[in-house]
């Protein structure tokens, strides 16, 4: 997405939105009000999600039962099943049944794994949260370094070199950095595994106990690596270009007056300034990464809801899609919530009047 | 306008983009006589042998894959797809937003908070898990792909044309031409319209890229147009023949070729991006 | 100024668009009919044209092998004048659509040979008498012929093995000749075991290295006497009441006993059960062994075996309920022998309901009903499972391992102490995993790129064995062309068998003509029509039968043409 752009489009974000709100009250109030409309505006975007996948799924040609006729289930044996799964009801009467498990936190049990989807999905939901957090915390520690760095010398052959590399590598496609990386890591110099999350009959005492092992990260540095590659070039060119923009104001001129040294300057003055539009990128980039992790987890078999939401989509495991579904829809409500009320908190060129 | 072509023709990156664009699109254009086999076509050596996962050699110039099918031709073929998919995407995307943006804008009131909250709800739903449920929905055909990609990428351009339509709303010579009579849509599309025009060109460009990368995503999923070819789907063969590790020549070319088509969609937004927005043109 | 350049945009646009899809690709050229000996007649009537076929088939996805051999196919249909738009599906479209609802012009299917097929009840009377016609039911094809049928009620219900041997030879000789849903191909199976550490062997048909009989079997040559197993995905499931999936049920039957098992050969061997008497038509006897306990220490009576039945049609369990549905009524005889009373006579009521039908504790089933009902029972998931097998269930970490213990207190001990079967995410890494040394054994099929890397270890070490099963093309007689044999004859002969093994399968399979494995000694025959690749020889019978081509090559019916279903 062209960065300026992103400005704007976020300025104009949140101009529509207080440009909405009644002019007479004090800034704080006045967020508190913005505040509460977005998250009941969230809310209502949510339900309209689940209702509208909950009538696609039901249209998709196929269902559940007859992918296993082949395996002996004869006519009245699919009834039967079909009468377990209660799809034998009407359309209508299964999304009153669904949207009332919901309001308690029953997701239903899916048709695959006959258990409750609630606990597959928190399983997958976990997984794909520590592959997401790990490579957006590398995406945006090397982003925010580089592309202070590229600012300041900005103009040199390493800028030039710098910011091609990143808009390339941004243009790839971050299921053929997979590949790649995975040929030459796993396949060819044997360092690495060749997927999964972890090696195949090992045995750990708990989540923590399994995540910090060695062999956990051992799986995990390939494909976070892959997808932070791929997330690092919006923070890199962003805070780039928010430096320069920091480095003409006045006030770091002051500081070069005072003799500060240049590594002190950029360090203490322009980055935090130039920090605001990359940590509400952060949101958007979080929101996008959790939506965008079925290809890096379908490259390297790791066991995420990206991956799960494909495999139930296969399977017509309506419940465990759906719920997968919800929960990334959430997630990336959440964090586009989060990231406009950063936006209009931090930023202040934004008038609330 | 004439100026912003002038701007155009200036700016090294754009032009660049642009050159990268058009090769591809000539590439497209003659696909079929340059191919040198059909890419569905599975060759045989002279004893009757299929000539699978061959390195690159002079029958072949980017080898054959685990079937035996000329990756040259592929590539070439594959070419239409992608840039058949990027263009009419870009097109759709461009106007459904623009017009929405527009409306939206000019208008204001119910209309106005009618079609954001529209946008807003379409800001929730996750891009790729989305296109997945709606292509397998619709069926595996290449219109349902574009249908997909438009239907979810439109949310982007609106809000930034509804904002601009906004600062224009209030210009002294809308006034003007208001006082004069005209009706609001010759007001709309004759005064306000041409002017967001290199706003709206950006997003044609980048919607183009962007809908580069989600054919060619869709594809590795599997969930393409099975009997189109096209780079997507020729890393999805590659990656599902387990034989990826062995044939670099098969790996390399879909990848940097996608790769380079959405880089010049990008460029060309940026040029477009810097005659939109003059402070930037200082870069 | 501006207005150029929206004109130039739309130029471009137009342009691109305009020659883009109005170029046909090299791929769409028209294939007209390849055999020469074609006499071509002008002036036919439009409305005779032979139909189009709208061919299924697989994705890349479900399957690349059904995905080009379909491709394949479909050129040398095109080279006989039929129409053919190739369309593929999902196996959830088309399961839905083709094996359900009947729907379809023509698909594959890649049908497993189970050991409960080796009785080709399956094969020979589900999949092609009239009653399985319906919607849900075998017989995809429709495939209705009242000769037929009467071979098949014979074949379903008579005791006498000589007379059902008879019936199902003449059977297979009528589908060779009327072709409804004919078989193409038979894989040739490869199993990878290690085998430094294994010894003795013993898959079973159908099944191969994951037959019961294996397990029960193969030694251990060193300390290691865990059989480590590597499969590709994980099991669902541990309710015998609600599964669905083969993997589930080869482990649920190492947990849990049935009253008979059948043999590496198919044939039924008495297991729980002592003896098997049929003392009519409808009414069989059966006595069980009285030294059999649950693991938990219960034993196992024959209250346990009338409850399971029972339970089982109580709660309308689908997994047992083509089992159970055809049995009247239990009565307890004495207290080791039961009277079992069917509705109708069913000749394979010992061979696949007592062989199918794994026996459930009373004392944990009951209750649970009792305090829950029906469906807490089908949707139990039963995580514990007690069972009376050979192998007592351990413990089962997700996507992780499933582990089975040796029983050492059963009526037969495996000679192995324990199963541990691991899922891999990646067929790659099962193969790895072999290498390595992780994993001893996998029922997964070795491709040719396979086979070439396990070579790199001495220890592995391969069985080959027929495929029972096979991949069957579904024609549906119920639209035309498919209603008229000798268009499917000549369809069928259209199939470029030898040219698929080479290059789909790379020498992985081979040609089959009968639904019944030419490796079932007992129930095959090999005396049928084989309708082998010939291009010629398909011309001439669709000439012989008044078809018509026209200048462009493609098929035309003859005027008041009446389609043949099958031959007479």
């Amino acid at each position: 997405m062209p960065l300026a752009t992103l400005y704007c489009l976020r300025a104009a974000k949140a101009q529509t939105d207080i440009y909405v709100l009644n002019g007479k009250v004090g800034r704080k109030m006045r967020l508190g009000k913005y505040i509460g409309k977005r998250v009941t505006l969230a809310f209502f975007t949510l339900l309209i999600m689940v209702t509208i996948v909950f009538f696609m799924f039901r249209v998709i040609p196929g269902d559940p039962i007859s992918m296993y006729i082949d395996q002996g289930l004869d006519q009245e044996s699919q009834q039967l099943m079909m009468e377990m799964y209660g799809l034998d009801k009407s359309v209508p009467e299964q999304y009153a049944i669904y949207l009332k498990g919901l309001f308690v936190g029953d997701m239903g049990r899916s048709f695959t794994y006959s258990k409750p989807v609630a606990e597959v999905i928190g399983e997958r939901f976990l997984n794909t949260l520590v592959l997401t957090t790990t490579s957006l915390m590398i995406a945006f520690t090397v982003g925010i370094t580089g592309g202070s760095y590229l600012a300041w010398h900005r103009g040199t052959k390493l800028d030039l070199f710098g910011t091609i590399l990143a808009l390339i590598i941004r243009c790839a496609p971050v299921f053929w950095t997979g590949m790649i990386l995975l040929s030459v890591f796993a396949f060819k110099l044997e360092w690495l595994p060749l997927g999964g999350m972890t090696t195949v009959g090992s045995d750990f005492n708990s989540f923590f106990d399994k995540i910090f092992s060695f062999d956990f990260l051992k799986h995990l540095i390939l494909p976070a690596l892959t997808s932070a590659l791929y997330s690092m070039a919006t923070p890199t060119l962003l805070m780039r270009t928010s430096m320069l923009e920091v480095v003409k104001e006045d006030y770091v001129e002051l500081a070069f007056a005072k003799g500060l040294t240049e590594k002190q300057i950029r360090r203490r003055h322009a980055m935090r300034t130039a920090l605001l539009p990359v940590v509400t990128i952060f949101a958007v980039q979080a929101g996008l990464a959790i939506g965008g992790s079925v290809l890096v987890e379908t490259v390297f078999r790791w066991p995420g809801m990206g991956r799960e939401i494909v495999l139930a989509v296969g399977a017509r495991d309506y419940p465990m899609a759906q719920g997968a579904f919800l929960f990334i829809g959430l997630a990336t409500i959440t964090f586009n919530l989060i990231a406009d009320i950063l936006y209009a908190y931090l930023d202040p060129r934004v008038s609330l009047d | 306008m004439k100026s912003a072509f002038k701007l155009f023709a200036k700016n090294k990156v754009g032009l660049i983009g642009l050159t990268i664009f058009v090769s591809f699109v000539i590439i497209a254009l003659f696909a079929n006589s340059l191919a040198p086999y059909d890419p569905m076509e599975i060759q045989y050596t002279a004893e009757g042998g299929v000539k699978r996962l061959m390195a690159p050699s002079s029958d072949h110039l980017l080898g054959t894959t685990y079937m035996g099918r000329d990756v040259l031709s592929q590539m070439l073929i594959g070419s239409r797809v992608a840039v058949l998919v990027g263009v009419i995407s870009a097109v759709c995307v461009a106007f459904i937003g623009t017009n929405i943006g527009l409306i939206s804008g000019y208008f204001g009131g119910k209309v106005d908070r009618i079609l954001m909250g529209i946008v807003d709800v379409m800001y929730g739903l996750p891009f790729l898990p989305f296109a997945l449920i709606l292509v397998s929905v619709l069926g595996p055909g290449i219109q349902n792909v574009i249908l997909a990609i438009v239907l979810i990428t439109w949310r982007n351009s609106s809000r930034v044309i509804r904002s601009q339509a906004l600062t224009l709303k209030n210009r002294t010579f809308i006034e003007a031409t208001r006082l004069s009579g005209a009706s609001d849509w010759r007001i709309l599309y004759r005064h306000i319209a041409p002017n967001v025009v290199p706003v709206s060109l950006i997003y044609v460009s980048t919607s183009m890229a962007a809908a580069i990368m989600t054919e060619s995503s869709i594809s590795f999923l599997g969930l393409g147009d099975p009997m189109q070819v096209s780079w997507g789907r020729i890393l999805f063969t590659c990656y599902s023949s387990q034989a990826m590790f062995k044939a670099p020549w098969w790996i390399l070319p879909p990848g940097m070729a996608i790769t380079l088509l959405v880089l010049s969609g990008y460029m060309m937004g940026r040029a477009f991006e810097e005659i939109a927005n003059p402070k930037l043109r200082e870069r | 100024m501006k207005l150029k350049k929206y004109v130039a945009l739309l130029l471009i646009v137009l342009l691109t668009v305009g020659s883009l899809a109005g170029c046909s690709g090299k791929a769409s050229e028209e294939k007209t009919a390849a055999a020469s000996s074609v006499e071509t007649t002008e002036g036919l009537d439009p409305a005779n044209k032979v139909p189009a076929i709208d061919f299924w088939i697989q994705s890349q996805t479900k399957d690349p092998i059904r995905y080009e051999a379909g491709l394949m196919i479909a050129e040398n249909w095109k080279k006989l004048g039929f129409d053919v738009n190739v369309e593929t599906r999902e196996w959830a479209s088309m399961s839905a659509e083709g094996m359900k609802a009947h729907e379809h012009d023509v698909f594959m299917v890649k049908w497993g040979g189970k050991p409960e097929r080796v009785d080709p009840y399956h094969w020979l009377y589900s999949m092609h008498n009239s009653i399985e016609a319906s919607e849900g039911g075998y017989n995809v094809a429709g495939y209705i012929n009242p000769e037929y049928d009467q071979l098949a009620d014979t074949f379903a219900t008579s005791t006498d093995v000589s007379e059902r041997q008879v019936a199902a030879k003449e059977m297979q000789r009528l589908l060779a000749q009327d072709v409804p849903q004919p078989p193409m191909f038979k894989l040739k199976l490869k199993n990878a075991y290690n085998k430094t550490k294994f010894e003795n062997l013993t898959p079973g048909i159908g099944l191969g290295v994951y037959s019961f009989w294996n397990f029960m079997n193969i030694t251990p040559k060193t300390d290691d006497k865990i059989l480590n197993l590597g499969q590709g995905g994980d099991i669902n499931l541990l309710n015998p009441l609600a599964t669905k999936t083969g993997q589930d049920i080869y482990m649920l039957k190492n947990i849990y006993d049935p009253l008979v098992r059948l043999d590496v050969n198919g044939e039924v061997v008495n297991w729980l059960a002592t003896e098997v008497k049929a003392i009519d038509a409808t009414t069989v006897e059966v006595s069980i062994r009285d030294d059999v306990k649950f693991h938990d220490g219960e034993s196992l009576t024959v209250d346990d075996v009338k409850f399971t039945f029972e339970f089982a049609k109580e709660i309308k369990s689908p997994t047992y309920s083509q089992h159970v549905r055809n049995i009247a009524s239990i009565d307890i005889f004495d207290e080791d022998t039961l009277v079992f009373k069917l509705e109708k006579p069913l000749a394979t009521f010992m061979s696949n309901t007592l062989s199918q039908c794994l026996i459930l504790p009373e004392h944990i089933w009951k209750p649970l009903y009792d305090e829950k009902g029906a469906e807490a029972c089908l949707t139990y998931e039963n995580s514990q499972p007690i069972g009376s097998g050979p192998f007592v269930f351990d413990y089962w970490r997700p996507n992780e391992e499933f582990a089975l213990k040796a029983n050492k207190a059963h009526f037969q001990v495996p000679k192995i102490e324990g199963i541990l079967r691991t899922p891999y995410p990646q067929t790659f890494g099962i193969i790895q995993g072999l290498i390595a040394g992780e994993v001893d054994m996998t029922s997964y099929n070795m491709t040719p790129l396979d086979l070439e890397e396990v070579k790199k270890s001495e220890d592995v070490g391969i069985v080959e064995l027929p495929d029972m099963g096979s991949y069957v093309i579904h024609y549906n007689m119920r639209k035309a062309p498919f209603a008229d044999v000798t268009a499917r004859r000549a369809l069928t002969m259209a199939i470029p068998r030898q040219a698929i093994l080479d290059v789909v399968f790379d020498g992985g399979a081979l040609k089959t003509f009968s639904l019944v494995s030419e490796d079932n000694n007992f129930w095959t025959n090999q005396e049928i029509e084989m309708l082998d690749f010939d291009l010629e020889k398909a011309t001439a019978e669709l000439k012989a039968a008044g078809y018509l081509w026209d200048e462009n090559g493609k098929l035309y019916y003859p005027e008041n043409f009446e389609a043949k279903s099958y031959v007479q």
